[in-house]
């Protein structure tokens, strides 16, 4: 987890923000998966956010559940996905590789033996979308056991006392959700004021970066301008996928245009 | 189909747990924890999972958990409705199915309680398509059988 202190030490010292891609694992099948990841990296991905698919993904929208549609039927497990993060690792050593799941994958193989899987494969943070602050105990001790960075959501209507948990509950960095709701670009994201960023940074948490909703430059300016430390894209990039889902030598570039633009504007 | 199938939604049965929806309980799952289509022929019960309290009377010991397949339910259904005048909800018509076995079993007299959970008015435009499907298919094994 020590490889997100310093991607934000070096941000800090460009001053800029980070731009975090999301896709999930497998998606449409491993070896365009590993081109597409690779694309997202070369056109400028700060970080990575990726997802073991899923039968049952209940945070995300449409896009994305077509996604983990797309990687079952391809027949991605999580010991493939884990399989292809290794081959992210080699390709890129330094880049922080965040996980972002549902519990009943951590719980399948049992909680202890899954984080240590992903620690070798090369993981440095895990996010568990259907784990509330107040049951993640269990999985909080288990990442931190394997050097890994439990990943906390922030959502818009944070009370003190969740800030105060998830400062100090969570490392690497801090969820912050742009909205209610589930993954996707059919509803942007509200852009939190500088206010409330500024509110949730005196509990002083790992560095707070928006998701949800976020497809477009301006959302990215936007958000760092008001505090946000980088900024999730995940819906908008699947949707390139989704459209040129047969056509890789459009896909690759296209991604690889995307995640520049994106990077451009932190 | 029956818990002998693949088409169920007996997740009690299964002796699996993990997290669906929110709750810690048992859940029809693959050993990669992804989730397993349900079956069943009554809504109620086509769920790849039980209520949590389910999970916990059963592990306490305080309640015992049987699987009851399509037919069992149906034939139940028919013989409340005939027998009473009482139309069960397809989910009651296991109940039923159950205590129709138990009484069979019985060597000396017993009186057995079923929970009625719902009516079962909802349920017969499903159950009479259910049954003229089957009139159907057995006329048909009928008219084959008779050509040879």
């Amino acid at each position: 987890m020590q490889r997100y202190q310093q991607m934000f030490s070096r941000l800090a010292t460009e001053g800029r923000g980070a731009f975090v891609p999301f896709v999930t694992l497998g998606d449409p099948n491993p070896e365009l998966s590993f081109e597409i990841i690779k694309a997202l990296i070369d056109g400028g991905a700060d970080a990575l956010e990726l997802g073991i698919p899923f039968s049952d993904p209940i945070a995300d929208g449409p896009t994305i559940q077509n996604a983990n549609i797309r990687a079952l039927a391809a027949g991605v497990t999580p010991a493939m996905s884990f399989e292809l993060i290794k081959k992210i690792r080699a390709y890129a050593a330094d880049i922080p590789i965040g996980l972002l799941l549902y519990s009943n994958l951590v719980m399948a193989k049992g909680v202890d033996g899954f984080y240590a899987v992903a620690a070798e494969a090369g993981v440095d943070s895990v996010l568990i979308a259907d784990v509330p602050l107040h049951e993640s105990k269990m999985f909080r001790q288990a990442a931190m056991a394997h050097n890994i960075a439990p990943i906390y959501i922030v959502p818009p209507n944070v009370d003190d006392d969740d800030l105060r948990a998830i400062a100090s509950y969570g490392r690497g960095y801090t969820y912050l959700l742009s909205r209610a709701g589930v993954t996707g670009a059919e509803t942007k994201a509200a852009m939190p004021t500088a206010e409330l960023i500024n509110r949730i940074r005196q509990y002083n948490p790992a560095p707070p970066l928006l998701g949800f909703g976020i497809s477009s430059p301006e959302q990215v300016r936007d958000a760092i301008a008001n505090g946000a430390a980088g900024a999730i894209s995940g819906s908008a990039i699947v949707k390139l996928i989704e459209q040129h889902l047969h056509e890789p030598a459009i896909l690759l570039p296209a991604l690889r245009h995307f995640a520049s633009a994106m990077k451009a504007a932190t | 189909m029956g818990i002998n199938t693949h088409q169920h939604g007996a997740a009690l049965s299964t002796g699996s747990y993990g997290i669906l929806h929110g709750a810690y309980t048992a859940i029809m799952q693959t050993s990669d924890g992804q989730i397993e289509e349900s079956y069943s022929i009554s809504a109620g019960l086509d769920y790849p999972a039980v209520g949590p309290q389910h999970t916990f009377l059963q592990q306490s010991g305080r309640a015992e958990y049987v699987a009851i397949n399509d037919d069992e339910a149906l034939a139940a259904f028919q013989l409340l409705a005939k027998a009473e005048g009482i139309i069960p909800a397809l989910e009651s018509s296991h109940a039923v199915a159950y205590a129709l076995k138990l009484a069979a079993a019985a060597t000396t007299p017993q009186v057995l309680l079923i929970n009625l959970s719902g009516r079962g008015d909802k349920d017969l435009s499903h159950v009479h398509s259910v049954l003229a499907a089957q009139a159907q298919q057995q006329a048909e094994q009928a008219t084959t059988e008779g050509a040879e």
